[in-house]
């Protein structure tokens, strides 16, 4: 079964502004999906490889430069303590305790300024000498039962956390004993040399570096000013830096910790991610930038290459769719001129009973008034007869009028019945006369149609003509009119000779015609399909199994699209 | 003069009803037929100078019985009255032997200088003689 299509008629049934404005969408979305994403995409990606190459570089690099601080630091304490020692294996108590010894000595070694002061103890913890700012604080104190002189004692060498001690200054000590025991040397670590190896560390604008004890408190004071740390921060810290030097990322931060001093301190590393990326983070957003307005000019140039070409298409179809009303009323009007002998006959044969009924009565009249009475009833018959002819030819004026009316009304509520009977009604005189015998099969309660009455005769009386003309002489035309699933359908089924396959698909095509030239413009069944589908119906046809063909039109019950795209052959 | 004998065939019967009894008030003898098959009846049956036809019939067209017409008696003038207005119809006519071919509606008048201007087509009449007595 064959389904007439012409697809510029949707825009009909749907608002134009809306089609468009719908096809508008989907071209910018279409361009947004090949343009733009792309470049998204290649941006986000790189941005993502670069920013992990980045990462990596950074994990490396702080996690080098904390092991290469650690060992500084470590190497620092030991070279301290090491000198020490070497002074208490070289010289004794009693040369040492002299101050001038002691001064020469720190003035020997202290070249550089690492130590703040050096003193002499005795196992009894009492100041012997010293040298250093701190003379009148320190001098002749006991160390009996300071912490770190406890520890010295204990394990012949030891270098203190920070204390404040005497002094009353946050200072750390490096302290040795000799090999009895008997006396302690201990050197005041220069606090500001010893936080400058920590401090100088390259962390990043927002970076910290500082030394801080298993306990908590700082040996080296933070780079952004911390005085303390939290019990849970701590943890995390010494979690990172067990068993060695370990970097890890925790937040917008890259942690690198590495223990020091045996296990008692962890040098921690701190660096701030997004501060150190910040070239990084610069050099994106200004790609981002140019995506952007790159993607604004594209959409720009779209809207407007798109708004051009859909007003030049629109203007196209607009120009087109005058031209496809105008077709229609011209065959229309063609539809009426194949007709016209039909009409002409239904109209004339009227006229010739008026003229010749009237001729007798005049005829009746000249024999005189003395036979008036006596032809009365004649004069009665003739005048009847007359009306009834005058009513005749009145009614097929009227059916060709209707058809004929040249404006599109308004939907008005139509009696398909009637419709499809006016329409056979013009054609059944000729049909009879070729012993074309037109049968009826109309369902009495069909509800009325809101419709355009004109146009549907238009579609019956095209497919009536061509079935008349099919047949030729000798057949039968069924009509036939039902409610079938919500549509209103109308049969036309003929006993022609059906339509050969090959042309099947070309039967609703403009100008495809199989009738002799001058007999058909090829335009009948293109423009009732496209009648059809403005009325949101469907106009099929199908070779029925016995000879002949059926053309079926449906129309919507309720005025919604009645017949799907059903192709294919019955 | 014998009298003309005229096959009226129609099937409008307020027209050839009313035309056959003002033609007989004109002195000629008209019969009617109201289908094809009673006109192919009447026709065989003989005795008329000329035939009055309508081209569309209830049963068939009036072509058909012209053929029909042309076959059994060749020299029947056979006038065609039709309000079917179609050129190809009336093309058809003519070729097939028509001697006039006359649009509805048409004042009997019109129609009887016609029909006067004729020469019978029965053998039994006097070839060229005009429709006289009437």
């Amino acid at each position: 079964m064959y389904m007439a299509t012409i697809p510029a008629e949707m825009m009909e049934q749907k608002p134009r502004s809306a089609y468009y404005a719908g096809q508008k969408r989907l071209f910018v979305i279409v361009i947004i999906i090949v343009a733009v994403l792309p470049l998204v995409f290649i941006n986000w990606k790189v941005s993502r490889l670069y920013q992990t190459s980045m990462m990596n570089k950074m994990d490396v690099d702080l996690s080098g430069f904390t092991q290469s601080r650690k060992e500084m630091i470590d190497l620092f304490l030991a070279s301290q303590e090491n000198m020490l020692a070497s002074f208490t294996e070289f010289y004794d108590l009693a040369w040492l305790g002299k101050k001038e010894n002691i001064e020469n000595i720190f003035c020997a070694v202290n070249r550089s300024g690492v130590m703040t002061d050096i003193g002499v103890i005795d196992a009894a913890g009492n100041h012997v000498a010293y040298v250093g700012p701190f003379t009148e604080k320190l001098a002749g104190k006991n160390y009996a039962s300071a912490p770190w002189f406890r520890k010295v004692m204990q394990n012949g060498r030891y270098v203190s956390d920070v204390f404040t001690g005497y002094r009353g200054i946050p200072h750390l000590v490096v302290a040795v004993a000799d090999k009895e025991k008997s006396w302690v040397l201990r050197a005041t670590i220069n606090s500001e040399m010893f936080n400058g190896l920590v401090s100088s560390a390259n962390v990043g604008p927002d970076g910290d570096a500082f030394i801080i004890s298993r306990a908590g408190e700082f040996q080296t004071p933070s780079r952004l000013g911390h005085q303390n740390i939290s019990p849970g921060n701590l943890a995390v810290l010494r979690d990172i830096g067990a068993g060695g030097t370990k970097t890890q990322r925790r937040g917008q931060y890259l942690f690198s910790v590495a223990p020091l001093k045996g296990d008692d301190w962890l040098l921690v590393l701190k660096t701030d991610i997004h501060s150190s990326l910040a070239d990084f983070y610069e050099a994106k957003n200004i790609g981002l930038t140019i995506i952007f307005c790159t993607a604004l000019l594209i959409l720009f140039v779209t809207q407007l290459l798109i708004r051009s070409l859909v007003n030049r298409i629109d203007h196209t179809e607009q120009q087109r769719m005058v031209l496809t009303n105008k077709v229609r009323e011209v065959e229309k009007m063609a539809l009426i001129g194949r007709l016209a002998a039909s009409v002409a006959h239904e109209i004339n044969n009227p006229l010739q009973v008026i003229s010749a009924q009237a001729g007798w009565v005049d005829e009746l009249l000249d024999d005189g008034p003395e036979k008036y009475a006596e032809n009365e009833s004649e004069y009665r018959l003739a005048v009847k007869k007359i009306r009834d002819q005058v009513k005749r030819a009145g009614s097929i004026t009227k059916r060709l009028l209707s058809f004929s009316r040249m404006q599109e009304g308004a939907p008005a509520a139509v009696d398909i019945n009637h419709t499809v009977e006016d329409s056979i009604l013009l054609l059944e005189k000729e049909a009879k006369s070729n012993r074309i015998n037109i049968t009826r099969q109309y369902q009495q309660d069909l509800p009325a149609v809101k419709t355009d009455a004109s146009q549907l005769q238009q579609v019956f009386l095209n497919i009536l003509n061509n079935a008349v003309d099919a047949i030729g002489q000798d057949g039968a035309i069924e009509v036939r009119t039902t409610r079938r699933d919500g549509e209103i359908v109308i049969e036309f089924a003929d006993t022609g000779p059906g339509i050969a396959e090959h042309i099947m698909e070309n039967i609703f095509n403009p100008f495809f015609t199989t009738k002799e030239k001058g007999k058909g413009t090829g335009l009948g069944l293109a423009i009732s399909s496209n009648i059809m589908q403005r009325l949101r119906g469907g106009l099929r046809v199908a070779n029925r199994p016995h000879g002949g063909c059926l053309f079926t039109v449906a129309l919507p019950a309720n005025g919604q699209p009645a017949v799907q795209n059903r192709p294919g052959v019955n | 003069m014998e009298k003309r004998r005229i096959l009226l065939v129609d099937d409008e019967r307020d027209f050839i009803d009313c035309l056959a009894k003002r033609l007989q008030r004109r002195g000629i003898d008209c019969l009617c037929a109201y289908s094809g098959a009673e006109a192919v009846c009447k026709i065989s049956e003989g005795g008329f100078d000329l035939v009055v036809l309508d081209m569309l019939l209830p049963d068939t067209n009036g072509n058909e019985v012209l053929r029909f017409i042309k076959q059994a008696t060749p020299d029947m003038p056979v006038v065609i009255l039709t309000g079917h207005a179609s050129a190809a119809c009336g093309r058809d006519s003519l070729d097939l032997g028509a001697v006039e071919y006359l649009l509805k509606p048409i004042e009997l008048e019109s129609l009887y200088e016609k029909l006067c201007s004729l020469q019978p087509g029965r053998e039994s009449h006097n070839k060229g003689s005009p429709l006289s007595g009437i």
